[in-house]
This record gives C-alpha cells, sequence and structure tokens, in this order.
C-alpha cells in the first residue's frame, strides 16, 4: 500500500495510508448535497468555506512555526494584505477587474513581497521574543496603515464592503455559495499537496534542521537566513491567497482582520491540531468553527470554553491532537496505517 | 503496552463512537433551526451585540437594552398576541463573526427582524446582505452618516441612532456662553475626522468669529494624552472639544484635569458610565445627550430606566437606551402595521411618527434614506445623588435637521425601491 511519511511535532515520523484522502475528498464533494437537505444550506456552506480558508490561513502559519520554527504573532498582516489587495484592486482604485483570478494572483504575489519583509526582519533575530515582537510590529505597522488610510485607497474603520464574487478564470461561476465551495476546496487541496511537496523537500527537511538546532543547521552549511526567509515568502503567499478568499467570502473587509487577535487564531488552530503536520491546523480549525457554531450557540460567553480547551491542550496534548490520533489509530492492528515512530 | 493498558486505551472503534454521540447530543440542538425548537407563532427577532472584544462594554449595554424592551413586551402580553422570541449573538466586535452570526440568524434561525450592532464596519458588511435577504435591520447604535448614503443605503436598513452632523449642533449653545478660542481633539479614524470637521462647521454657523486654535488627532485607544494636553494648554483655548470613544474618552479628560486644564471641556457625546470612571472632573462640562435615564421631555424614560436597574444592577447608559428603543421602533410598527411582513412594517415604519420613546417625545425616519429624525439635548454635566452624575439641559431641539442632506437630495431613491 502506498505511504507517505509525515513528520509530528516531536520531529517522529508517522506513516499512514494515502488512500485515506480518497474518501476524505469524496465526504467533502458531497457536504453541499448533503447540507441541501437542511433549510438553511446556504449558511452551512458558508460556514464550510470559512473553515477551509480558516485551514488554509492556518497551514500557511505551520510553514512558520511548525516546520521553521519561528513564533510569528503578526500572520494577520498576511491574511489583512491578501484581504485588502482584493478590496483594493476590486473596489478602490477604479479598475473593471470583474474576475477573481487576477486579485487571487496579485494577493499571493503581494504574500510572497510581504514575506519576505518579515522574513528578513525575523531571520536577523536569534530570539524567539524578538522574532515575535516584530511580526507583531509588521501587522501592526499594517493595520495602522490602514486605519490612517493615507492614500485614500483602504476607507479607513469602515473598511470595504461590497466586493464583487462573479468569476474564476472568466468561467466558473462562483457567485452562488455551492460554486464558491467548490472552488474554495479545490484551492485548499492544490495548496494542501503543493506545501506537502515543499515540506517533503529537502527545502523541507532543511527547515526542520534549523528548527531543531539553528547553529548546528549552519554549521552543516545550510544559510539559515535565507532559508527563514523562504519560508515566511511560502507562508505569506498561502496566507495571503485565504486572506483574498476571505475578502471574496465575506464580500468586504475591515481593518481588525490585523488585529492580533486573529494571528493569535492561527497559533490555535494550528497548536490544537498538532504543529508541524499540516493536516494538525485543517483538524484544529474545523474543531474551533465548529465549536464555535455549536458551543457559541448553546452558551453566549463561549470564549470561556474556549480558553478551558486550551488550558486542557496545553497541559494533556502538547503536541496537538492529530499526532495523538494517529499514534491512537495505528495502535489498532486493523488499521492500514502503521506507526513507526519510536515509543517511550 | 500492556494488555489492561489496551483496554483502557480508546480504539478506533470507540472514537468513532464516542465522537459521534458526542456529535450528535451536541449538534442537535445547533442542527435543527431554532424556528423548529421554538414556537411558530412567536415573532422572532435577532440581536447582534459585541458582548466581547473591544467595544464589549457597549455592546453589553445595548443588548441589555433590547433585552429589556423585549422582556416588557412579553410581560404586557407580546405583540398582537404573539410572543417575541429574542435570539442573541455575539458580534465579538469583529466585522467577520458580525457577518456570520447575521447569516445564521436569518438564514437557519430564520428571524422576522434585526437590530443591534455597534461598529459600522459591521453594519456595512451586513447591508448588502439584508437587501438580499429582504430582512429589516433597525440599526441601534451606528452613528456614522455613511450608513445612510448610497450605495449603502437601502429599504431594509433602518439607522436609529442621530446623525453625526447632527450631534456636533450641541456645541453651539456652550460656544456662545464660554469664548471663541476653541481647540478640537478626536480620535484618528473616520468617525473622529467627521465629527471635528462637523463641529467646526457647527461652532462657525453658531459664534461666526470663533477662532479654532488647532485640532489634534491620537491614535484610537491612546493611552498618554499627555503630549498633546500640553499643546492645548500652550494654547490657552477657551473651549476643548473632545470627539474620543471607549477607554480614550475617560483617559483624555482625566488626564486634562489632573493636568490643571481649566477650559471649558465640551464632549461630542455622553457616556453616563465612562462619565462615573472620569470622576468629577467631568461636571461642569458639556455635552450632547441622546439618552437621558431621568429626561423630563419623556417622563416614561424614568420608569423604564428604573425597571432596567432593577433588572440590571446599574443605571441604564446611552447604549442601552438606544439599544431599548430600537426594539420599540420594529415592534410599535408591526403593532401597528397588525403584521409580521415585511413589506407592510416597513411602510409603517416610514410614515409613523413614533411618539413618547424614551429618547425622544416624537421620533420618524426620513423615507428618503430612513435616517433618524430625533431630538438633540444640549447638558451641562452635574452632580446627582441619584445618578452620580446627571444632566442639566441647556438647549432641547426637537428634530434637528441642520446639515442633513435633504431628503429630496440624498441620492438613495434607487437603492430604497423593494
Amino acid at each position: 500500500m502506498k505511504s507517505a511519511t509525515l513528520p509530528n511535532v516531536n520531529g517522529q515520523k508517522v506513516r499512514f495510508s494515502v488512500y485515506w484522502w480518497v474518501p476524505l475528498l469524496a465526504v467533502l464533494a458531497a457536504l453541499p448535497a448533503v447540507f441541501s437537505l437542511s433549510g438553511f444550506a446556504d449558511y452551512l456552506n458558508y460556514v464550510a468555506v470559512r473553515i477551509m480558508i480558516l485551514a488554509l490561513y492556518a497551514m500557511s502559519f505551520d510553514i512558520v512555526y511548525g516546520y521553521a520554527g519561528m513564533f510569528s504573532l503578526g500572520h494577520a498582516a498576511f491574511l489583512g494584505g491578501g484581504a485588502y489587495v482584493a478590496g483594493i484592486l476590486t473596489r478602490q482604485l477604479g479598475l473593471d477587474i470583474q474576475d477573481t483570478l487576477p486579485v487571487l494572483l496579485a494577493a499571493a504575489l503581494f504574500g510572497v513581497v510581504l514575506g519576505w519583509v518579515m522574513g528578513f526582519l525575523a531571520s536577523r533575530l536569534a530570539s524567539p521574543l524578538a522574532v515575535l515582537l516584530v511580526t507583531f510590529a509588521v501587522a501592526e505597522t499594517l493595520g495602522l496603515f490602514v486605519m490612517a488610510d493615507p492614500l485614500r485607497i483602504t476607507s479607513a474603520d469602515n473598511g470595504i464592503p461590497g466586493i464583487p464574487r462573479e468569476t474564476l478564470g472568466w468561467i466558473i461561476g462562483i457567485e452562488t455559495e455551492v460554486g464558491f465551495y467548490y472552488v474554495v476546496l479545490v484551492i485548499l487541496s492544490l495548496s494542501y499537496v503543493a506545501l506537502r511537496a515543499i515540506t517533503r523537500s529537502p527545502f523541507g527537511d532543511a527547515l526542520l534542521a534549523i528548527r531543531e538546532n539553528r547553529l548546528r543547521a549552519s554549521f552543516l552549511g545550510y544559510r539559515v537566513t535565507h532559508y527563514q526567509i523562504a519560508a515566511f515568502m511560502v507562508s505569506g503567499l498561502f496566507g495571503s491567497l485565504a486572506g483574498a478568499l476571505t475578502a471574496f467570502h465575506e464580500q468586504s473587509c475591515s481593518p481588525e482582520i490585523f488585529n492580533f487577535f486573529v494571528s493569535g487564531d492561527a497559533f490555535i488552530y494550528t497548536v490544537l491540531g498538532g504543529a508541524g503536520t499540516l493536516f494538525g491546523p485543517l483538524l484544529g480549525t474545523t474543531i474551533m468553527i465548529v465549536a464555535q457554531e455549536v458551543i457559541g450557540d448553546i452558551f453566549h460567553n463561549w470564549l470561556f470554553f474556549l480558553g478551558l480547551i486550551y488550558i486542557g491542550l496545553i497541559m494533556f496534548m502538547p503536541g496537538g491532537l492529530y499526532p495523538l490520533i494517529l499514534a491512537r489509530f495505528t495502535h489498532d492492528e486493523n488499521s492500514c496505517m502503521q506507526d513507526t515512530a519510536p515509543r517511550s | 503496552m500492556s494488555k489492561k493498558d489496551q483496554k483502557a486505551a480508546v480504539n478506533r472503534r470507540t472514537f468513532i463512537k464516542m465522537g459521534s454521540g458526542a456529535l450528535v447530543a451536541v449538534g442537535s440542538n445547533w442542527f435543527l433551526p431554532k424556528i423548529v425548537l421554538g414556537s411558530d407563532d412567536e415573532i422572532r427577532l435577532g440581536a447582534m451585540a459585541a458582548l466581547s472584544g473591544p467595544v464589549a462594554p457597549f455592546g453589553t449595554e445595548q443588548a441589555n437594552g433590547i433585552k429589556l424592551a423585549v422582556d416588557l413586551y412579553n410581560e404586557s402580553g407580546g405583540i398582537n398576541g404573539r410572543k417575541i422570541k429574542l435570539l442573541q449573538e455575539d458580534t465579538e466586535s469583529k466585522k467577520d463573526v458580525g457577518f456570520a452570526v447575521t447569516r445564521r440568524l436569518v438564514e437557519r434561525d430564520k428571524v422576522h427582524f434585526l437590530t443591534g450592532v455597534c461598529l459600522s464596519s459591521i453594519v456595512l458588511a451586513i447591508q448588502p446582505y439584508i437587501k438580499e435577504k429582504k430582512t429589516i435591520f433597525v440599526n441601534s447604535n451606528s452613528g456614522n452618516d455613511i450608513l445612510v448614503k448610497p450605495p449603502h443605503c437601502n429599504r431594509y436598513y433602518f439607522k436609529e441612532l442621530i446623525s453625526a452632523w447632527t450631534i456636533t449642533l450641541a456645541i453651539q449653545e456652550p460656544a456662545k456662553r464660554i469664548g471663541k478660542k476653541w481647540y478640537f481633539l478626536a480620535d484618528n479614524y473616520t468617525h473622529g475626522k467627521e465629527i471635528v470637521d462637523h463641529a467646526k462647521r457647527s461652532l462657525k454657523s453658531a459664534v461666526p468669529d470663533a477662532e479654532i486654535v488647532g485640532e489634534d488627532f491620537p491614535n484610537l485607544g491612546e493611552s498618554n494624552y499627555a503630549p498633546y494636553l500640553t499643546k492645548i494648554m500652550a494654547a490657552q483655548p477657551d473651549g476643548l472639544f473632545i470627539g474620543v470613544i471607549g477607554a480614550g474618552y475617560v483617559r483624555s479628560i482625566k488626564q486634562a484635569r489632573q493636568m490643571g486644564l481649566n477650559c471649558h471641556i465640551h464632549t461630542f457625546c455622553w457616556f453616563h458610565d465612562l462619565a462615573k470612571a472620569i470622576g468629577d472632573g467631568i461636571v461642569g462640562s458639556s455635552t450632547a445627550a441622546l439618552y437621558m435615564p431621568d429626561n423630563p421631555e419623556v417622563p416614561r424614560a424614568r420608569k423604564i430606566a428604573d425597571e432596567y436597574k432593577k433588572r440590571f444592577g446599574h443605571w441604564p447608559g446611552t447604549m442601552a437606551g438606544e439599544g431599548f428603543n430600537g426594539v420599540e421602533c420594529i415592534f410599535e410598527a408591526v403593532k401597528k402595521a397588525g403584521t409580521t411582513d415585511t413589506e407592510p412594517v416597513i411602510e409603517t415604519m416610514e410614515s409613523m411618527e413614533y411618539t413618547n420613546t424614551i429618547l425622544s417625545p416624537s421620533f420618524r425616519f426620513r423615507k428618503a434614506d430612513h435616517q433618524a429624525i430625533r431630538a438633540l439635548y444640549t447638558a451641562e454635566v452635574t452632580k446627582d445623588p441619584t445618578f452620580t452624575y446627571g444632566l442639566k439641559i441647556l438647549r432641547y431641539q426637537p428634530h434637528p435637521t441642520e446639515y442633513l442632506t435633504p431628503e429630496s437630495e440624498t441620492g438613495c431613491e434607487s437603492h430604497m425601491k423593494p
């Protein structure tokens, strides 16, 4: 059976069948049909798309945090930057851009450039606290720029409403929630495959080496700062892509997207699912958004429960849920997954 | 792993069984729309308020006001014999969450009406959506005038708060009394800059030879106003206009008095709970009051304020009054229209004169853009044995419409069609 290796947060290797993706994708593809049985299919599609976009955002954070081992508290800069690229290009410059494809590409490009800036600053700092502060400052600066609106293109605190969402590539209609759902599903899947390829490449191995011991990696001949900058650029590309998708999803953007709580969300989704796994952020995001919907519907102060979940997570599952589930499942002899991780 | 450990470990089947059970148990309540869980006969009101996040103090007050209004309606038998079911959601002071919960209320819970929301950015995101879904939304706490201008104005959106332009008329009364030299201090964002522009215009129209000796726009939520206050003190103004909101409202006034700034202070709006945080430094200042719990023009307001105090343990502030009135705007129209159908209710709201509201002896929405036309009180802050800080009315304007775009020139005509 085909299998792939997946590094978990402890640097252990876990192997699982790639065929698991087939039923998972089939389930995701069938979800809109299941939702259509309810009386509020559009809303359920909306929530599902929200999960997928935020999962892409969390996965982009995982590249910097889980793989490169740098804790960024400014990841919202990518999400917000991508959203504002979409808002400004479609609404503020008087350009007649009706299609989302050039906007998504522009947002991705913006993310790469911003990633270079953030990576350039962060890679020159040895202290994790300094990295945290610098990345936080980049996001805050962008947020303040948007609020001050010196170029008269961001609409300050009002944000940019009415972002059009009609087609992708001038052919695929994405006006409906279902149409947009499938487009986001495809983008998420392709992004996952691309990120997986990147993390399994020699480049990914070098990032892991830097994460484990920056000094030793440099002694081995790796140009650590270059790798770290590249990690931020890859992360920025996918983070800003998620940002542009957010703007199209909600058809608006506003300055609080640069808030450090939004950066914190990426961290929570990633750590809950399992940092350094790519699939973990996807799982963590799904759990958090569904919990927000379900618990928030029963208790108004659902954030209290979020706090409890987070404390429980740090205390009992520091590696995250996904590695834990993988480890559990691989104890089952009938499972098609095999755990090759060393046992304690 | 020992046999005992293996038994204790959660295997895949147990995990799936437990997970499915938990999901069904918890999710069933969520998956079913509230319409199934409640009675069909109820009128469902969706309320979006910031119960957490930076504007949570405002949002919580607003939510309390909304709840009190609904409770009082239900205690008096409901609307045309139907009870109101309040479905309250937390926007977390975030646009994306505000938009998501609005969609949940409309699509899943099938609410008849929407109310609430403080932040203009959330309202701007919601406006096209409620237009598409043809759901009435009475926005009870956003003052930004852009909301009733094209392309944002629409048939289903009603702006219950007074115009940001109108509110600045309150500077005229103190300006006539205290002197000509004025300094302006407001938050560095759209609303802050807008109200300073409007206030300067109001000032010049009341006192044509008034002199503007300076203006500053500190960042929203600034913690240290000392550098600005030093500049203000050097300019020696007769009056200082403060257009700062939230925590900055408290800090700027408190620090001004601590640094010995003796000039007259005029605040753009009255916030009772924040005034208590400032202390006696606020006494003697002037302000624009939108809601007063002991409003002599509306004796009913005190009765409602007492009821609020009894249920929530503190006196209602401006946001509570606005939230309460937003609910009344909807349900007095429903009562009069005799139906919850959207079109008849909109037509009633556009044509009806609300009387004896807790904010204003009379109140109406302009048909052209759904901007509320209501009373403005210019007041002086006094010490009060009941409310700690009270208001003495200096000027009462029943329906000020200065600076509002004439109804025939709003440009909203095409947006207001069904």
